[in-house]
């Protein structure tokens, strides 16, 4: 081997064009190339890229002095070893190998994300100061907002009840009593676009299937809801297969209520599945894209990741900006969209578009981590819980502060403050389509 | 039951061939797409640049068709982000179609928009739907049916009645499912994770955690300050199937719920590991060929493959 010689650098980070033709580079030093093509090539033309991990782009090199040095045919390739005379491509090739051994060694020897640190700043000696208390961390996200400005906003506001202390409250109190109690536990003021009169309640949980209340609960809180005049709103998760049945009869329950009492409802789905449970239903059921199916980029160390600011625009777009997308969604009476405030502004396309705010879910486990560690001692051991003992009211997965994330239910979920503390963030969105806000507070 | 492999460079083809692999699956990202995309839109799951993980050349893809051509290994393409935007789509039906040209027509897709945009497009390529998609039921299955999918890939977290009941209710018949059995275990699901898997970052999954509480009173767990979760078991030098993820065991019962493939993860792993991941596969399922027990079979897998002493990092407890 040459000196200084590297074999398979990865073609993301290098890679060659002979004539135009994308091609493998074998092996690569300062003054050499050994590529493979799969028919012989009479070489014109070299040009060489040189991923820029700084730049977040390529430095691409015309070679115009090289010297086909060896070409050797093999079983199903033929290899060229080329000379190279560039002290561009020289300078280049001294600089990708310098940045990719480097990345290697803080990869594989570093101290704890040392490699992330030095890349793109990421704090990761902040990562071990965690809140002790899920109520305490909450609080000190939600006192530092300012969200007075945000008043004279015209929109539908919604409350998500989630979990069976909600469902709880909810159904023990009158719709302005729990207003109050839910500011309270979340330390919302009641200022600003939040001083607006609870339109409709969100029922269920969209990451969990035992959290979604039982039969007759259910039937209670949409009952109560009829009564107070609000609008409603039915979550459910993914589908699992031995839970269709069940579902199927809570979803003839609802039907029959809103058969009888000539009321129309939402219906949340996030799972292709619940499409065949709802056909036939159109009369009462509108349906709406939760979000584990609007699917899009969502990190609470976004600002961290190379391209985001450059890629913003791109990074607001997803599936639901494809106007057939959304065509294809209405032949299954999917005419609303959720989404999440996330950090980056989101492109919202025509339709009908919620808002949920503050919090994002960033992953979820259909098995559930909580439990497995509260049962199994570790979080890898993991099974399909069907009789929960709802560890979830209790605990809680501590995440770095700096982050403000949490690992709440079977899910992880990440704290967005920026359109709380920019009124004109809100407006803009409603601006844009949103015209519902919903508060998703867990 | 086949075996289908992760292959990260063309190099690694014929390893994998002959430890046993009867298909292989690759990821392929082209410079067009890197320089235009860069990470933060990846083509597929393997959203990085610093590792061999993606082949990048249609050149490299020509080899890989000679290679078919002699071995007789199919290979299947993965584009199975989670989704694409919409000005992506031509870019990646032109790019199916000049892998289609070369000879390759089995694609694992995830995004429910480019099934729909591709079938729409009168792409005829075999369509495996991904794991990554979301969660599968026979439902679920009724709806993708439509399009003409090939292969359905069941996600790691899965029961085998669960599985065995989408199969057996599937009207589509004759189709063929994949279920995971090596590598890569996750806490979260795939198709559930929106976070970043980049080069400059860890996983997010894989930043420090602690178990805490929502409140200051007591929970019903015994004090926080005395749990302590079981420590994950430390890599040992040497190697040992199934440490980071693994279904040996569940052979039996994938088989009876209907099962074609079983999945080797590991694109971009060492080809060493991987030769011999598939080697021990082939060996569980010589040895399930040969139990007609299912706990003769489990005894003889944790013996002869693990020497008494698994990972316990199983896929599938029940």
């Amino acid at each position: 081997m040459v000196k200084e010689e590297v074999s398979f650098v990865p073609q993301g980070l290098i890679t060659c064009f002979l004539n135009d033709k994308e091609v493998r580079i074998l092996k690569i030093s300062k003054d050499t190339l050994t590529v493979r093509v799969s028919e012989k090539e009479n070489i014109q033309s070299i040009k060489v890229c040189f991923y820029k991990f700084n730049k977040y782009s390529y430095e691409k090199i015309s070679i115009k002095n090289f010297k086909i040095l060896k070409e050797e045919e093999e079983e199903f390739c033929i290899k060229y070893v080329i000379l190279i005379d560039s002290n561009e491509f020289s300078i280049n090739v001294k600089e990708s190998f310098n940045s990719y051994s480097k990345y290697i060694m803080l990869k594989n020897f570093g101290e704890e994300n040392e490699f992330s640190q030095h890349m793109v700043g990421y704090p990761n000696d902040k990562d071990f100061e965690f809140y002790r208390y899920y109520f305490k961390q909450k609080k000190n996200w939600m006192e530092s907002l300012n969200y007075e400005e945000s008043e004279n906003i015209d929109v539908e506001l919604a409350v998500k009840l989630d979990n069976d202390v909600y469902y709880k409250e909810y159904i023990n109190r009158d719709i302005q009593s729990f207003k109050e109690y839910y500011y309270k536990e979340n330390f919302i003021k009641n200022a600003g676009v939040f001083k607006t009169h609870i339109k409709r309640i969100y029922i269920g949980n969209e990451f969990c299937h035992n959290l979604f209340p039982g039969e007759k609960l259910l039937m209670e809180i949409i009952n109560k809801t009829y009564i107070e005049n609000l609008n409603i709103t039915l979550c459910f998760t993914y589908l699992r297969e031995c839970y269709i049945e069940k579902n199927k009869n809570i979803i003839e329950k609802v039907y029959d209520f809103c058969t009888k009492n000539n009321k129309k409802i939402e219906i949340v789905i996030n799972d292709w599945g619940m499409i065949k449970l709802l056909q036939g239903k159109e009369d009462y059921f509108n349906l709406v894209l939760g979000v584990l199916l609007n699917k899009r980029k969502k990190d609470p160390r976004y600002l961290y990741k190379k391209g985001c600011f450059k890629e913003r625009e791109r990074l607001g777009k997803n599936s639901l900006n494809s106007k057939d997308f959304r065509e294809f969604l209405k032949e299954y009476n999917i005419n609303r969209y959720e989404y999440e405030s996330c950090g980056y502004d989101i492109d919202i396309p025509e339709g009908k578009s919620s808002l949920q705010v503050p919090f994002y879910v960033t992953n979820t486990s259909q098995y559930c981590p909580l439990y497995a560690v509260c049962k199994n001692r570790a979080r890898g051991k993991q099974v399909l819980v069907k009789s929960c003992e709802k560890y979830c009211r209790e605990y809680v997965f501590m995440y770095p502060k700096h982050l403000k994330m949490v690992g709440r239910y079977n899910s992880l979920f990440a704290f967005d403050d920026t359109i709380l503390r920019d009124a004109d963030k809100l407006k803009n969105y409603f601006n844009k389509g949103i015209d519902r806000l919903v508060l998703n507070f867990i | 039951m086949k075996i289908t492999a992760g292959l990260g460079c063309i190099d690694d083809y014929v390893r994998l061939v002959k430890s046993g692999a009867d298909e292989v699956f690759c990821g392929f990202v082209p410079f067009s797409w890197n320089e235009k995309y860069g990470t933060l839109f990846p083509l597929n799951r393997r959203e990085v640049l610093y590792y061999n993980v993606q082949i990048g050349s249609f050149e490299d893809m020509k080899i890989l068709k000679k290679m078919v051509e002699k071995y007789k290994v199919p290979v299947s393409i993965t584009f199975n982000y989670l989704y694409y935007l919409k000005e992506q789509y031509e870019e990646i039906e032109d790019i199916i179609n000049k892998l289609m040209d070369i000879g390759f027509r089995d694609f694992i897709i995830a995004d429910l928009s480019l099934i729909m945009y591709l079938r729409k497009r009168g792409i005829d390529c075999f369509i495996h739907l991904s794991g990554e998609c979301a969660e599968i039921n026979s439902h679920s299955i009724d709806f993708f049916n439509k399009f003409n999918i090939s292969r359905y890939i069941f996600h790691r977290k899965n029961t085998f009645e669960d599985m065995k009941s989408c199969i057996e209710n599937n009207k589509v018949k004759d189709l063929e499912y994949e279920a995971f059995i090596l590598n890569e275990k996750c806490h979260f699901t795939g198709a559930f994770c929106s976070s970043f898997h980049c080069d400059e970052l860890v996983h997010l999954c894989k930043v420090p955690y602690e178990l805490g509480k929502v409140r200051e009173d007591e929970g019903i767990l015994k004090s926080i300050d005395d749990f302590e979760e079981d420590e994950d078991i430390e890599e040992e030098d040497s190697y040992k199937a199934g440490s980071t993820g693994c279904g040996l065991c569940a052979l039996k019962k994938l088989k009876e719920c209907g099962i074609t493939h079983l999945k080797v993860v590991g694109r971009g792993n060492y080809i060493d590991i991987m030769e011999k991941d598939v080697e021990a596969l082939r060996k569980a399922i010589d040895i399930m060929n040969k139990c007609t027990d299912e706990d003769e079979f489990k005894e003889r897998v944790k013996k002869e493959i693990f020497d008494n002493k698994c990972s316990k990092e199983c896929y599938y407890y029940k």
